[in-house]
């Protein structure tokens, strides 16, 4: 590693710049990056692509499993040849896989395979790949230089959205181009059919794409907190530094004897001493008389100017003056104090306004949700059994206690409708709160007697038939029922619903 | 409703009886179709005009067919076409030469089935001269009133596909259609049925209908028309149909509801539905199960369900799901 060939600027950066920079080595170079993946994907690609034909297309779902699972293998040669690429060597492709080859052991590939279920993988890729760390080294290693995993999980995941975006868009941008007349399925079967070639292929084609920026991203991450903790920075500012103070002694050592001879030159063409005349202490007094009687000397030059004036402190002169001064430096002195504790209250009640909005909106959602389903008629995904259906109160506390002797003493007076309305009522009562049978306002008669067959034991779904056809035909068709009829019922009720139930 | 013989001497059994065999002789012929088959029977009982749609080849023209041998009538079939007159489908009157008088040529529509193919090809006077003797069940020629043939049974159709050059009938004048029918593709194990049915000791490519056994008369279909009218009919069960309709008028994704007219139509489909279930009185189950066919051309949904793709159906069921049923 040589860091005086490395070809990005070396300084501290955050994250986030470091991500950036990633992006740019990778726009820097793309295709090479592109043609790697693609290099290290294609046995994998062949091989399947190969099996997928010879096999049913159900396998196409696992197909896509297995090669969302190797990820991590057609990043390495990226990562390889880029680490590479950073302190300016540009290996060959050859090359680069020859190194790949040479270091991923048979451990190192279940490493390998085991970080796609890492959402850090972009960054502890460089740290497996590159220090060929193992085992608790690297996971010491990797703690110290994760303190920015979160960021690598951002990574992770808006890759995922982007490559699914851009496999979607792909598969869009073909739906449209189908003509019309061929257009035999709508775009939702379109896409998301179970066995579908051209999500697959789409997908592949979008991981590529993206792989690089992943790729490149991670690594720079990695080096930015390795620059951080080794301070490459300041070590190349030394380096730079002793070399430009080289370059000095080395100028100097050169350039000496031409100096030498020039200053020789200068010098020995200077007057000597001698030849300046000294002035005679009288002279020298008269010439400075005169300069100082001078024009320039000599002369007094009044000016004025406008001068703020300060003004005067006034101490406060009166007794309850200095009071309020003193407490108002106590209050001041107060509010220091009291201000940390204030600034915890409003943060207390700021999370209270804020829990009391959620609540308010959680209300407002579900009565709008609520408002939507009645409107919409949509079914209601729990259901609560309800207190009054077809206008019968269903509740068990408005029933007797004994259903069965009621309808019978109703019976014995001759009240049938009556007692075969307490017996209908009894029982929906039972289904709809003891075996939560969902059970609807809007259901007729034939739908509920559907309900209770598919979600009853035979027998109760005879017995309802049985009922509900006794009911019908008193309800609408206005034919008094048998009582003989009604006290079998009555009987089957029991048993199945009744107080010996 | 009691088992005893009407006017013409048919009980509520026999009643039951004939009808249940009508529906057997018309599935048949008419394979894979057999809840069209059940709607046309209720049409018929109901004394109701059915509007099919349905794309060309799945039986249409058989069925009307079948429909007219099985009850004993008369059957006539008008091609819709652009340059169709109105005096094509009643008749008109001639000059007679020899008598020196005008005599009236009755058109197709005297008859007790009328099959009118692709109604939406043609212009809108014609289809309002056949709407207009439906609803009056009389036609006039030459100032002089004309009463169609009873029972009458209109069967209109129209295809989905295939829209150009056509005239769709407006909301007022599907509204004197009792059932609006789709008509889908049969199942695979019917289709080949129907296959192997026209193909073998057939040289063309039709159903034929000829062999159908005829099952009622004229007057027998009158007279299970009339029974229908004496039928029990809770307060409840219109009190149901009632609340159904007025949903439709303020349901949220239907501009326009259905009509009082619905709900009779509504009430006459579903005592046919309850004597073929060998019921004289009419359950909110017979109003549910063809509340469909009876709504769905009544109402008209808005733009933004339209465009969200929901069809007339799905609305329907939605609001079928939301209307209370009747218990007492």
């Amino acid at each position: 590693m040589d860091l005086d060939a490395i070809t990005v600027a070396i300084r501290p950066r955050t994250v986030w710049e470091a991500i950036d920079a990633g992006f740019m080595l990778a726009r820097q170079w793309y295709w090479k990056l592109f043609l790697l993946w693609l290099l290290a994907a294609s046995p994998f690609l062949l091989l399947l692509f190969g099996c997928i034909f010879l096999l049913p297309p159900s396998v196409v779902k696992w197909f896509l499993l297995l090669f969302w699972l190797f990820k991590p293998f057609y990043e390495v040669p990226i990562l390889n040849w880029i680490s590479k690429a950073l302190f300016g060597e540009k290996a060959r492709v050859k090359a680069t896989f020859a190194d790949v080859k040479k270091k991923l052991r048979l451990c190192t590939l279940f490493t390998v395979l085991f970080t796609r279920f890492s959402p850090f993988r972009s960054f502890s890729m460089p740290v497996l790949h590159l220090e060929g760390l193992e085992g608790s080294a690297r996971k010491q290693r990797l703690a110290l230089l994760a303190n920015n995993s979160e960021t690598a999980f951002f990574l992770t995941v808006s890759g995922f959205f982007i490559e699914l975006f851009l496999a979607l868009s792909l598969m869009t941008v073909c739906y449209w181009l189908l003509p019309e007349s061929l257009r035999w399925v709508d775009f939702g079967r379109f896409i998301f059919q179970p066995e579908n070639w051209l999500l697959l292929i789409s997908y592949i084609f979008s991981c590529a794409l993206f792989a690089p920026f992943y790729t490149c991203a991670g690594f720079m991450m990695y080096i930015s907190r390795r620059v951080e903790l080794e301070a490459w920075d300041i070590e190349i500012g030394f380096k730079q530094m002793g070399q430009r103070l080289v370059r000095l002694k080395n100028g100097i050592i050169r350039t000496a004897p031409a100096l030498a001879l020039l200053f020789t030159i200068a010098f020995s063409g200077l007057p000597g001493k001698t030849l300046a005349a000294t002035p005679k202490p009288d002279a020298a007094r008269k010439t400075i008389t005169k300069v100082l009687a001078g024009k320039d000397f000599g002369h007094k030059v009044t000016r004025y100017y406008w001068v703020p004036k300060e003004k005067i402190k006034t101490e406060p002169n009166s007794a309850w003056m200095k009071l309020l001064e003193k407490a108002f430096k106590y209050l001041a002195g107060l509010f220091e104090n009291v201000a940390p504790l204030a600034a915890n209250f409003g943060k207390f009640l700021l999370w209270c306004v804020a829990g009391v909005v959620i609540a308010f909106l959680l209300v407002k959602y579900f009565r709008l949700s609520e408002w939507l389903d009645g409107r919409f008629g949509k079914r209601q995904k729990t259901y609560t059994p309800p207190e009054i259906m077809f206008g019968m109160d269903l509740q068990p506390e408005s029933l007797p206690e004994d259903i069965g002797a009621s309808c019978l003493a109703l019976l014995d007076k001759g009240r049938k409708r009556e007692a075969l309305s307490l017996l209908y009522r009894g029982t929906l009562s039972r289904l709809v709160n003891l075996y939560s049978l969902e059970i609807h306002a809007s259901f007729t008669e034939a739908e509920c007697c559907d309900t209770v067959r598919n979600h009853r034991p035979e027998t109760e779904g005879t017995f309802f038939a049985a009922l509900t056809g006794l009911w019908v035909s008193l309800a609408y068709a206005h034919r008094n029922p048998d009582g003989e009829n009604c006290r079998r019922l009555v009987t089957e009720w029991d048993k199945l619903y009744g107080v010996q139930a | 409703m009691t088992d005893k013989a009407s006017e013409n001497g048919m009980t509520f059994s026999e009643g039951v009886q004939k009808i249940k065999a009508l529906e057997q002789v018309i599935r048949k012929n008419v394979v894979g179709q057999d809840r069209v088959v059940r709607e046309m029977v209720i049409g018929l009982l109901g004394a109701g005009h059915i509007l099919i749609e349905g794309i060309p080849g799945l039986g249409k023209t058989l069925l009307a067919r079948t429909v007219a041998k099985a009850a004993g009538s008369h059957f006539n079939r008008i091609q819709f076409t652009p340059d169709l007159m109105p005096s094509d489908i009643t008749g008109h009157g001639m000059f007679d030469m020899q008598d020196n008088q005008f005599k009236i040529r009755k058109g197709p529509i005297f008859t007790h089935f009328l099959l009118a193919d692709e109604i939406n090809r043609a212009p809108a006077k014609t289809q309002a001269a056949l709407l207009e003797a439906m609803q009056e069940q009389q036609v006039t020629i030459e100032g002089k009133s004309l009463p169609l043939a009873h029972p009458f049974l209109v069967m209109a159709t129209q295809n989905p596909i295939e829209q150009e050059g056509t005239y769709p009938l407006p909301q007022a004048q599907t509204d004197r259609f009792m059932f609006k029918i789709f008509i889908d593709y049969p199942d695979d194990e019917d289709e080949q049925r129907i296959v192997n049915y026209a193909t073998r000791n057939s040289i063309g490519d039709g159903l034929d209908s000829s062999k159908v056994t005829t099952i009622l008369t004229p007057a027998e279909v009158s007279a299970l028309q009339k029974m229908l009218t004496r039928m029990t009919i809770d307060e409840q069960i219109v009190a149901y149909i009632v609340k159904i309709i007025r949903t439709t008028r303020k349901w949220n994704g239907i501009d326009y509801g259905a009509g009082p007219r619905g709900a009779i139509n509504l009430l006459r489909a579903a005592r046919g539905s309850a004597l073929l279930n060998e019921r004289g009185f009419v359950t909110p189950d017979d109003v549910k199960a063809v509340a469909l066919p009876v709504l769905r051309h009544r109402i008209k949904l808005s733009a933004d369900m339209e465009i969200e793709g929901y069809n007339a159906d799905q609305v329907l069921l939605n609001l079928l799901y939301s209307v209370e049923a009747p218990r007492m």
